[in-house]
């Protein structure tokens, strides 16, 4: 398997570490200061930087790079998971704060706490 | 894109370039450097002792990983690791499972993070209600030194305490009457960390239509947990729609 990444700006940082890793700014209406900020956080990885259209440029580059498989990281967006489904990429949830399986009573914060608690503060 | 840069002026000229349409928002660029050193950095400094007696302070130990959490820089796995190696850690632990919740939430709902979860459980008094933020909030000239000064540090470093947020919030909300959509998507607009999950559900939580009550503070509150920086020449300190008791404006506001 060859396997690419396609980062997006929920999760900058290695999940495959040594794969061919691409992140692509769409025009997201984002401020200066958090383009800045992503920016830096970009140029500390290894990973090659593109503006445009996420999916033809993600696509392209998997291509240049003779994959056949892309990897990306789980996200709760419902636009960026829309891309990775697209892109009919394998979506990895990366070290989320508990392993407890769903599904969780969310109606309130207490509620879900109290699921988790233990879990929680356990090493 | 490029990746090498002589200076961070020069990464900040590329960018204003190469993405034109941001300078809408301002040019301010925020000292908070973005990238794992810069978080690892914060993270050696986290105290959860000190984070639990003092976090509502303005001037509180704070831990300042919002914008590395809400951009994955650092996994909410992580934090809580090297939380839990340190002693007196359930606030913090507890802190961030609050945005391990909200984004769950998001997860569940979507786009609905936009829409009312649940109806207000008060009415306001007046039932005027505003669609967009008013420009002397967006413009910090209401002449509430703390609002003004809440608007300012957003605005200039894409930074604000929770505290302060939810002050914020509160104001806008319930004594301005603003829809909260409009203050979420001015904070999305300049928080570093803003996303939709943990920032539009908080707004709901202080609207109360995520949350059993409308969020409420009083100028007794804010002067404590700001040792009083914003009272203290604020040029309506005389005429101080916060000094009150919380008896007495929950009257006004509310039916």
């Amino acid at each position: 398997m060859k396997p690419v990444v396609w980062m997006h700006e929920d999760c900058l940082r290695p999940i495959l570490p040594g794969a061919p890793a691409i992140f692509v700014f769409e025009n997201h209406g984002h401020s200066l200061k958090r383009l800045v900020f992503l920016y830096e956080c970009l140029l500390e990885l290894d990973v090659e930087i593109e503006k445009g259209e996420i999916v033809p440029l993600v696509r392209a580059f998997a291509a240049r790079h003779g994959a056949d498989k892309i990897v990306t990281a789980f996200t709760e967006c419902p636009r960026l998971m829309g891309y990775a489904k697209t892109l009919g990429a394998e979506v990895v949830n990366d070290d989320p704060f508990v392993a407890a399986a769903g599904p969780f009573d969310l109606k309130r914060f207490s509620r879900y706490w109290q699921r988790i608690e233990r879990q929680a503060l356990k090493l | 894109m490029k990746r090498d840069f002589g200076s961070r002026a020069e990464l900040v000229a590329y960018i204003k370039q190469e993405f034109p349409e941001c300078l809408e928002h301002g040019e301010a660029v925020s000292e908070t450097r973005g990238g794992r050193r810069a978080a690892e950095a914060l993270l050696e400094k986290v105290n959860p002792d000190r984070y639990a007696r003092s976090r509502n302070f303005l001037s509180g130990a704070v831990t300042r990983l919002a914008p590395y959490l809400r951009h994955g820089v650092l996994s909410l796995g992580e934090v809580r690791r090297r939380a839990l190696a340190k002693p007196n850690h359930e606030k913090l632990v507890n802190e961030y499972a609050w945005r391990d919740y909200w984004r769950r939430v998001y997860g569940q709902i979507g786009e609905g993070v936009w829409k009312d979860r649940e109806e207000p459980k008060r009415r306001w008094r007046s039932a005027r209600e505003q669609a967009e933020l008013p420009e002397d909030i967006a413009g910090a000239r209401t002449g509430l030194a703390c609002m003004d000064g809440f608007v300012t540090e957003l605005v200039q470093t894409g930074y604000l305490h929770n505290h302060a947020r939810m002050w914020f919030a509160s104001y806008v909300v319930h004594w301005r009457r603003v829809r909260w959509q409009a203050a979420a998507k001015f904070f999305l607009a300049h928080l570093l960390d803003g996303d939709p999950a943990s920032n539009n559900l908080s707004f709901q939580w202080v609207a109360s239509t995520f949350g059993a009550k409308p969020y409420l503070f009083n100028r007794e509150n804010l002067e404590k947990y700001t040792d009083g920086k914003f009272c203290r020449g604020c040029a309506r300190a005389n005429d101080c729609p916060f000094g009150k008791s919380y008896e007495q404006i929950d009257e006004e506001l509310f039916q």
